[in-house]
């Protein structure tokens, strides 16, 4: 059985990621985690020290324990039985790292909204708990029935990780599966920015050839395989296709990055892999 | 719900037509459907004037459009001229219900200032939406005046559908900044998602800080649930109110942007007469005005 640790606060994205991790709790052998963290939110100093702070962090968990609980119980129609939430006091960063780096976890899901501006992707994607954390992490964005995959290969690292990921976590469900091998370009005012789309037959690159082997272990093969070159933007609109996009972890997480720049324009869930 | 279709004789309000009868077979609106005369002092038509023959020959071809659409033994519809039984035996003999618990839709020659007639004849019917459709190579006229479809959204009391040329419509944009949305409003949105088989797409304005508003995203919250229910799953994005232009520039790639337009919405504020005249005659989407 698969374990995720599911990230929860009061609010619609984590409806979203709560409402995605119960379907597929009902497709896949999963057992989820909620999880969230509480801080104190008043600008006052933390009172006082003994059973009179106790008493006031007591205070502020049940406080959230009992907004996670009131969210979660808004989806019991839809969701299996789910553990009871864990609720922390403290930065979340510092208590999710904990979490994940104390206890095993195949996957870590928690939701995003969509937005125009890539901002908040950035910020999130460069957030100290992305850059460190081991475990694949599923970034929801929305809810969309899962039926298109692509696997974006990185050209320099990738293929192995990323397949090895779906494998363990989406394999066995019935997905169809496309392998992307993208190249980005700069736009140019001058030139058009029409994406560039080759279909092939048969890996042309290691890192392909790595993926599809990996892929062979669980008897799946891709069912189509494409070259793409364009821009952050024309790129990130073709893989709106896409009902779920597994990369790998950006080895770049600046602004500039094209990579994050086309995943920010993405509506569907991400699923970011480790090495 | 109560629905003025607004045509004229040129080719492109079929696409109204066309858009307006699948939501009525959909939803068994009460359907008025209207010309206007725009001829200054004329109180009755002139059956010989060239202008008036066209007008009527255009309300007939719209009828006879309308009713195409329909079974002839299922049409749930008679034209409201009294000739019920008549009708009704001329669609097709066996009544699979009784004349009187038809529809009926209405024909209207208003003579008149077209805005003025619109607006009016929906005031007078009390409509729920008016549909209408404009001439794209024109600068969006329509009846020959090119800021009619304009100043209809603008000065209508109820919600506005101006379609645009016969576009498949593969996802609807709808935005909202506010708390206020009509269950109406909410089930219209549904009507169109199944009539064309579109995606949905619920945008949600942020004031600068990239976040929403509690009552807006509780508001979203509560319509996305709303359409999760009816086997729809809308895309959740969020806009900040200051990328509003170049967000809508990017509409070339929707069939139809809907906005929920209230007296207290930001979307109000940043569509002020203007922008929205430009959105109407620029926008190569339908637009739905909805209040």
């Amino acid at each position: 059985m698969l374990k995720a640790l599911l990230y929860l606060n009061a609010d619609l994205a984590s409806s979203i990621a709560l409402r995605y991790a119960c379907h597929l709790a009902y497709v896949m052998d999963m057992e989820i985690t909620p999880f969230h963290v509480t801080s104190d939110r008043s600008e006052s100093r933390t009172p006082g020290t003994g059973w009179v702070r106790r008493t006031w962090e007591n205070g502020l968990i049940q406080q959230a324990r009992e907004e996670i609980t009131g969210l979660i119980q808004t989806e019991k129609m839809i969701c299996p039985e789910l553990k009871s939430p864990t609720i922390r006091l403290g930065k979340p960063e510092n208590e999710l790292l904990s979490e994940v780096s104390g206890r095993f976890y195949d996957l870590f899901i928690i939701g995003l909204l969509h937005t125009f501006s890539a901002r908040q992707f950035h910020e999130r994607i460069q957030s100290r708990f992305y850059r460190k954390s081991r475990c694949p992490i599923l970034l929801v964005k929305n809810v969309i029935d899962l039926k298109r995959v692509a696997i974006l290969v990185d050209p320099v690292r990738g293929g192995e990780s990323e397949a090895r990921t779906f494998n363990h976590l989406i394999g066995a469900l019935p997905v169809e599966i496309d392998l992307l091998s993208c190249v980005f370009r700069k736009a140019d005012n001058g030139r058009s920015e029409r994406l560039i789309q080759t279909r092939i037959s048969e890996p042309e690159t290691d890192r392909e050839s790595v993926a599809i082997n990996v892929l062979r272990e669980k008897r799946l093969a891709p069912d189509n395989i494409f070259r793409i070159e364009g821009t952050p933007d024309t790129i990130g609109a073709r893989l709106a296709d896409y009902h779920m996009v597994v990369t790998s972890f950006p080895g770049e997480t600046g602004p500039a990055s094209p990579l994050i720049e086309c995943l920010s324009r993405v509506p569907s869930a991400m699923l970011f892999c480790r090495d | 719900m109560k629905m003025l279709i607004a045509v004229d004789p040129n080719p492109y309000s079929d696409y109204a037509m066309d858009e307006a009868t699948a939501l009525a077979a959909n939803t068994w609106a009460m359907v008025n459907l209207m010309v206007v005369q725009p001829k200054t002092g004329y109180l009755h038509l002139n059956p010989e004037a060239d202008g008036d023959k066209e007008l009527q020959a255009a309300l007939v071809r719209y009828q006879g459009r309308f009713f195409d659409a329909f079974d002839k033994e299922d049409c749930p519809y008679i034209m409201g001229d009294g000739n019920d039984v008549q009708h009704a035996v001329q669609a097709g003999g066996a009544i699979g219900m009784a004349p009187v618990a038809r529809k009926r839709i209405f024909s209207r020659t208003i003579a008149g200032n077209p805005v003025k007639a619109v607006l009016g004849q929906a005031d007078e019917d009390q409509s729920d939406l008016i549909v209408l459709a404009c001439d794209q190579e024109k600068g969006c006229s329509w009846s020959g005046h090119l800021t009619a479809p304009a100043r209809i959204v603008n000065e209508a009391s109820c919600s506005v559908l101006v379609v645009k040329n016969e576009r498949k419509i593969k996802n609807i944009v709808c935005c909202m900044d506010q708390n206020t949305v009509t269950q109406s409003s909410l089930e219209l949105i549904n009507q169109l998602v199944t009539i064309h088989g579109a995606g949905l797409t619920l945008v949600g304005f942020s004031n600068g800080s990239g976040e929403l508003k509690t009552d807006v995203e509780q508001r979203m919250h509560d319509i996305l649930r709303y359409y999760q229910k009816l086997r729809i799953h809308p895309i959740v994005e969020i806009v900040d109110i200051a990328s509003l232009d170049a967000f809508v520039h990017q509409e070339k790639q929707w069939g139809l942007m809907a906005l929920w337009m209230g007296k207290q919405s930001l979307l109000g504020k940043w569509f002020p007469r203007s922008k929205m005249n430009k959105l109407i005659k620029e926008s190569r989407s339908s637009v739905l005005i909805l209040r």
